[in-house]
């Protein structure tokens, strides 16, 4: 059994439209010589050159039972459609027999690997790794991810305004690639503390980079929907004078509306990963919904304004 | 009948350029600056020393290549970066006559300045756009050998300018309070991070700031000298400093030439799957802060990839990690700074 870990930490770019490519490519840049790839279709997208760590810590399973890990943390940071950023910190961990270090050439030939040595408890470091408070994480992935977000966010090319005021959204996950699993199974859980976890069991491992792309999307698109969620609370439907609500909610039409695009660079494996997910969380239903809420009290508010006494109560 | 479409668009491609390469790259010896202000016939010598040990590389890679004769070339780096050397005029013409009096031919002439100085980022000697040095290159590759306790959230503690293999001794460095509480609480020693029972430190100078700017350090230098010996470096997925044909009027000044000169126009290619190093124990301390450097250069994974395929493709088996393509024969070259051999 192999376990890939991972986290994705998403949020609103500190920049108050969505920027040019060219201020994209030179706020990714995380490592010189290396490319920012970008892409316009089907939607606006960059992705950072790949940023390791070297770690030599203990790694923690859910019975506190400890193993020596030694590798390196991946990392990497992506903006979609000029506005979203997303860091994202990998590891795919792997045990060796031995309890010795190697040289550290050995770790540098297989980066974004971590070697546990000794025996591992997989399923419950998998366990671990998504139970964990908000505050600490295995091997500091969680801290290193929030170091490339902190570090993209100080880019001297952004205007450090807030287009809007959504949280940051932490989504943990871990791939259990299991030769004995059937179907691929994927469980999405929102917890209290708002931290969103993921366990996805798989049998063959396919590229990192699919399952990179395919948990990032996902948290891009959860992350969408607590941040239209959380204009529409704000905007005060029904309380205030539709004009009043209308420009509250006008952020989400700037900002975020034409942004939903859920699996639309992900390969077959990602896709289908999605569509199982959606027929149960259902995140476009509920994203549907609240859009067609939005340009219900937009059209209500139009139709308002083309009528005297109304006009007159509303612009008073 | 399901229609597959797919958007492929080029900036998207994470690709990287590949470069020639020969089977194994061989440096003929090393040279301190005053040792390049000797005359021929001290390079004759020196350079019929090296020539045993260069034959029997070449018939150890006959035996090991399994289709048809190896590819080999050989190299020379000049120091014109820590001292004035004699100009290429005069420079080049000696050490190309002195190794073919001795048997040897000399394929590639490489400035060592040149892994300091930014490479036009396209092969395209006529583009504007300036690359990064090598060095550089290197130093954005670096990724720390992590002391145990290290995590992603306590990355290991950088010196600036320095790299080590451990961790440093207590007592000996940091600023304020901390070196404070360690000065009072004794000395600990320092520590191998890979040791075997006991340590061996190693804390290598990268580089420092200079009145001219940033004065790299021989062992940075040479470690880039090795990694485009080994075709591992790219900038922005290009490949760096493709080897130049040596002009017909050579200049007086080192800086107006390619970082890499080819001398001979039947050369096998400048990279090589393995590096070969013959010099004169003298530079073993040198080689040693190569090496400790090269461990913790992270390469791309894409160009390793690139380069392990097209070495199966040759059936030749290529160790994994970076570090175990280069070999060294350390004999006696002659004298070395005038010295006495190595």
């Amino acid at each position: 059994m192999v376990l890939v870990l991972g986290e994705v930490q998403t949020t609103a770019l500190r920049h108050s439209g969505g920027i040019p490519q060219g201020f994209a490519e030179a706020a990714l840049a995380l490592t010189a010589g290396e490319r920012v790839r970008v892409s316009e279709r089907p939607i606006s997208y960059a992705v950072s050159p790949r940023t390791y760590t070297g770690v030599d810590c203990t790694i923690e399973a859910r019975s506190g039972a400890k193993v020596r890990g030694v590798g390196t943390l991946m990392g990497r940071a992506s903006l979609t459609g000029g506005r979203v950023l997303q860091c994202s910190v990998v590891a795919r961990l792997e045990p060796v027999p031995g309890g010795h270090r190697r040289a550290w050439s050995h770790y540098l030939a297989r980066l974004g690997v971590v070697e546990t040595l000794g025996r591992t408890d997989i399923p419950g470091t998998a366990a671990a790794h998504l139970s964990a408070d908000r505050s600490v994480s295995t091997m500091g992935m969680g801290a290193f991810c929030g170091g490339l977000v902190g570090r993209i966010q100080k880019s001297p090319v952004l205007d450090q305004q807030l287009p809007l005021r959504v949280r940051r959204t932490v989504l943990r996950w871990a791939a259990v690639v299991n030769e004995d699993a059937e179907d691929p199974k994927v469980l999405f859980t929102v917890r209290e503390d708002g931290l969103r976890e993921i366990k996805l069991e798989l049998a063959a491992p396919g590229a990192i980079d699919g399952l990179l792309d395919l948990f990032e999307d996902l948290a891009l698109h959860d992350w969408l929907l607590t941040a239209l969620l959380s204009v529409i609370e704000q905007s005060r439907i029904g309380v205030e004078q539709p004009a009043q609500s209308v420009v509250r909610l006008r952020p989400a039409v700037d900002h975020l509306l034409h942004l939903w695009m859920p699996a639309a660079r992900l390969d077959e494996f990602g896709q289908s990963a999605w569509k199982a997910l959606e027929s149960r969380p259902g995140l476009t239903r509920q994203w549907d919904a609240s859009v067609k809420r939005i340009r219900d009290q937009m059209a209500m508010a139009a139709a308002l304004v083309d009528r005297q006494p109304e006009r007159a109560q509303l612009f008073r | 009948m399901k229609a597959h479409a797919e958007f492929f668009e080029s900036a998207a491609d994470a690709r990287v350029e590949s470069v020639p390469l020969a089977n194994l790259s061989v440096e003929l010896g090393h040279f301190y600056a005053e040792d390049l202000r000797e005359d021929e016939d001290f390079f004759v010598d020196h350079f019929r020393r090296i020539g045993i040990w260069y034959a029997a590389a070449r018939s150890a890679y006959h035996g090991v290549t399994p289709k048809g004769r190896p590819r080999i070339s050989t190299c020379l780096l000049v120091d014109d970066y820590f001292d004035t050397v004699e100009p290429p005029a005069v420079l080049v013409p000696k050490l190309l006559t002195a190794a073919h009096k001795a048997g040897l031919e000399i394929d590639y002439v490489v400035r060592e300045s040149g892994c300091a100085d930014p490479v036009p980022a396209h092969s395209d000697p006529e583009s504007t756009e300036a690359g990064l040095s090598p060095a550089a290159l290197v130093e954005a590759r670096l990724l720390d050998d992590p002391p145990p306790g290290t995590t992603g959230a306590r990355p290991p503690a950088r010196e600036t300018g320095w790299l080590c293999n451990g961790q440093r001794s207590g007592g000996s460095n940091g600023t304020g309070q901390e070196a404070m509480k360690r000065a009072t609480a004794g000395w600990s020693p320092p520590a191998e991070n890979a040791a075997v029972n006991h340590s061996i430190f190693a804390d290598i100078e990268l580089w420092r700031e200079g009145p001219d700017g940033r004065l790299w350090s021989c062992a940075m230098l040479a470690t880039a000298w090795q990694l485009l010996r080994l075709g591992v470096l790219r900038d922005k997925g290009r490949r760096v400093a493709s080897p130049q044909p040596i002009p017909a009027d050579l200049p007086d000044n080192w800086r107006a030439l390619p970082l890499i000169l080819r001398v001979n126009e039947r050369a096998a290619p400048f990279s090589a799957y393995r590096a070969m190093t013959i010099c004169s124990p003298k530079f073993q301390p040198i080689e040693n802060a190569v090496r400790t450097i090269m461990q913790q250069v992270a390469v791309d994974p894409a160009v390793l990839t690139q380069i392990t395929e097209r070495a199966e493709g040759e059936q030749l088996t290529l160790p994994s990690k970076v570090i175990d393509r280069l070999e060294y024969l350390f004999v006696d070259t002659g004298p070395v700074r005038g010295a006495g051999p190595g």
